[in-house]
């Protein structure tokens, strides 16, 4: 067995669309870098001078409206009294100083993200690129043997096809793995470099490696429903067809689901939600509950839990591993 | 079943399913292949060759029937006995982006076979400077040698071709048959399947014919010639007065059977023939050949005899061989003249 996964890392070690895929999605990483790098740095002069401008004229304004003397000063709500009712409108003096609070600097303040939002969203990026490139490892790894023909050569000599595949979901498994680390070390290292250079603490490291460290358990998950995929449909072209038609279907679904109050029913059986759930350790979604729109209507905060995620993913990625197998184990090849 | 035979197969069966019509693909066929030696497995195209060399394999499943290589029981026992068999189903099948050695070296690392091996091999067949290149290079006449170094790459004991001269040019076929030949020279089995029968002819010890799925004739090669429809050699001869030759020739206790362009096959059933007899019976009677000429029976023609009741006759008979004559066993406990498979050997 050992000997098997050894010739079938060899095999995908050798292959040119591996490392065509593997660079691309770093390099993409690596350039993400330079949006963080802009959210990390501090304000310049000028931003300073910018943001200090805006608010003052906005001061101003306030003053103008609000402030001692003004018409609607008796009604003026604390700064920062965040349980106002929403303000009418400044046509009506009264109720909008009751609602608008005093305009502070730090209201415009640049927003020089900290390290573990700057590395979080790194992160993100880098699984999103990642679970596409072990999909289409995994696919093109099982599709070009079917493309070629090679699978029913490589039978003849290896006629035990529950080790096969076996050897061949692990070698997937363990190289996407090793790929997606590269990605996610990349996508945390990069933030953690730009932050020191910025002496801004890397607060939160442990949280961010954590995300990093489920990433590529997703990441390597995805490279095996990529290999089975193409193992289903014997072409690469058609498993990716399968991806394509599930992002649309994700993304279609999210848009009816935001408004609807069934949304706590549906979503927690949803790849997309558990899978999120797992990099996110808990995936929190709204819930609409009453009509849906307008009056009557109100907003709540769902969690779909990390173990729930979990087990899902868990279940889901052996039931298709399962059905992929019996189907290899029963297929006529040739 | 026999414990001595490489390969034995009984009441293989195997159907498709295409556009909701059942096809046979596989007719209840029964086949045994002696250990050394090439037995040419001989059919027309869609007979059923390569889909029993698939279900040999374990590449495809068979509907019904039992199967032996090497006294195991295939493919449950495959993996027991797969150290001692190489085969080549159709068209070889690599990698096209890898070079010649990677893909040996894939496979030499999948069946622990050490790498220095993939050298030794790629000489043998000559592709030793080309190891280098990408399979998808290669000429159709290197891909089948290179097909070939793979199946030699653990040192197998029974090696199946199938098809293995497809495409080639005729030194390329030479190279194949000279390899096959050598190969049971040192005492391996070769089975090899064709449809180009006087290739196989050349090289084979044995052979076993199908037709439709189901088993038409076996023996040793000599039998089945023997057994081609006529006691010994014939001659063809053509005469301007064809119908008078051929009653002379009657007369004087030849057999003679009229061609559609006229000309005559003549045999004796008595001794051999000598042509010189035909000669000096139609001069003596004032007539003279325009055309003499020996005819060799050959698998060929033994194969076209045997399948010249197509339809449900011929589908009667499969299964239970003709006994290398080309016509159906008489009525009875006629034993079938099959392959033995402790006289196997090469030539």
């Amino acid at each position: 067995m050992i000997r098997l996964v050894g010739a079938e890392l060899d095999r995908l070690r050798a292959r040119r669309s591996f490392w065509v895929f593997a660079l691309a999605a770093l390099l993409i990483v690596v350039a993400f870098q330079t949006a963080t790098n802009s959210t990390l740095r501090p304000p310049t002069a000028e931003q300073v001078a910018s943001q200090r401008e805006a608010y003052e004229q906005t001061h101003r304004e306030w003053e103008q409206q609000c402030g001692p003397g003004s018409p609607g000063a008796a009604e003026t709500t604390p700064a920062g009294d965040a349980s106002a009712e929403p303000s009418s409108g400044p046509d009506d003096p009264d109720d909008y100083c009751a609602n608008v609070p005093e305009p502070q600097l730090s209201d415009f303040a640049y927003g020089q993200q900290s390290f573990a939002d700057a590395a979080r969203s790194s992160v993100q990026i880098s699984t999103l690129l990642g679970a596409l490139l072990a999909f289409l490892i995994g696919a093109s790894s099982i599709g070009a043997e079917y493309a070629s023909g090679a699978i029913g050569n490589w039978l003849t000599y290896v006629p035990r096809r529950g080790r096969v595949f076996a050897a061949k979901a692990l070698a997937v498994a363990l190289a996407t793995a090793v790929v997606s680390a590269v990605l996610s070390a990349a996508a945390v290292a990069g933030p953690a470099l730009l932050a020191r250079g910025y002496d801004l603490p890397l607060t939160g490291l442990g949280d961010v490696s954590a995300l990093a460290g489920r990433s590529v358990g997703l990441i390597a998950m995805a490279g095996l429903l990529g290999f089975c995929a193409a193992l289903l449909t014997k072409h690469t072209v058609a498993a990716v067809g399968i991806a394509l038609g599930y992002a649309i279907a994700t993304s279609v679904s999210s848009g009816v689901l935001a408004f609807s109050k069934h949304a706590e029913k549906v979503v927690p059986w949803t790849p997309q939600a558990n899978f999120q759930a797992v990099l996110e350790h808990d995936y929190s979604y709204q819930v609409i509950d009453g009509t849906g729109f307008g009056e009557g209507s109100e907003s709540r905060t769902a969690v779909l839990t990390f173990e729930h995620g979990l087990v899902y993913s868990l279940v889901l990625l052996a039931a298709v591993l399962a059905v992929s197998l019996l189907v290899f184990r029963r297929r006529d090849v040739g | 079943m026999s414990s001595t035979a490489a390969v034995e197969i009984r009441g293989l069966h195997k159907t498709y399913r295409r556009r909701g019509r059942l096809r046979t693909a596989v007719d209840r066929l029964d086949l045994a292949v002696p250990q050394g030696g090439v037995h040419g497995f001989l059919g027309p195209n869609g007979a059923g060759k390569t889909t029993t060399i698939r279900m040999l394999l374990g590449l495809v499943r068979a509907d019904s029937g039992r199967m032996r290589i090497f006294d195991a029981e295939v493919p449950r026992e495959l993996p027991r006995v797969i150290d001692r068999v190489g085969a080549i189903v159709e068209q070889p099948r690599f990698f096209p982006t890898f070079t010649g050695r990677k893909n040996l070296q894939l496979l030499a690392s999948a069946i622990g076979v050490p790498r220095a091996r993939v050298d030794a091999v790629l000489d043998e067949v000559g592709l030793g400077d080309r190891g280098r290149d990408r399979f998808r290079g290669y000429s159709l006449g290197m891909k089948q040698r290179l097909a070939v170094a793979g199946t030699l790459l653990k040192d197998p004991d029974l090696l199946i071709f199938d098809e293995p001269t497809n495409g080639l040019d005729p030194a390329g076929i030479h190279e194949i048959r000279e390899t096959m030949r050598g190969l049971a020279d040192r005492g391996k089995t070769v089975l090899v399947s064709s449809h180009i029968l006087a290739e196989v002819q050349q090289v084979a010890d044995t052979v076993s014919i199908i037709g439709n799925g189901a088993l038409l004739a076996e023996g040793t090669v000599a039998s089945l010639l023997a057994g081609a429809g006529a006691t010994g050699p014939t001659a063809r001869v053509w005469v301007q007065q064809g119908e008078r030759a051929a009653g002379l020739l009657r007369d004087a206790g030849f057999v003679v059977r009229p061609q559609p362009d006229r000309a005559l096959l003549v045999s004796r059933p008595d001794r051999p023939l000598d042509p010189s007899e035909i000669t000096r019976t139609l001069a003596g009677h004032g007539l003279y050949l325009s055309e003499l000429s020996p005819q060799r029976a050959d698998l060929e023609s033994v194969f076209l005899g045997l399948t010249a009741h197509t339809g449900p006759s011929a589908q009667h008979h499969a299964g239970r061989g003709t006994g290398g004559t080309g016509h159906p066993p008489p009525p009875g406990d006629q034993p079938r003249h099959g392959v033995d498979p402790h006289a196997g050997g090469p030539r």
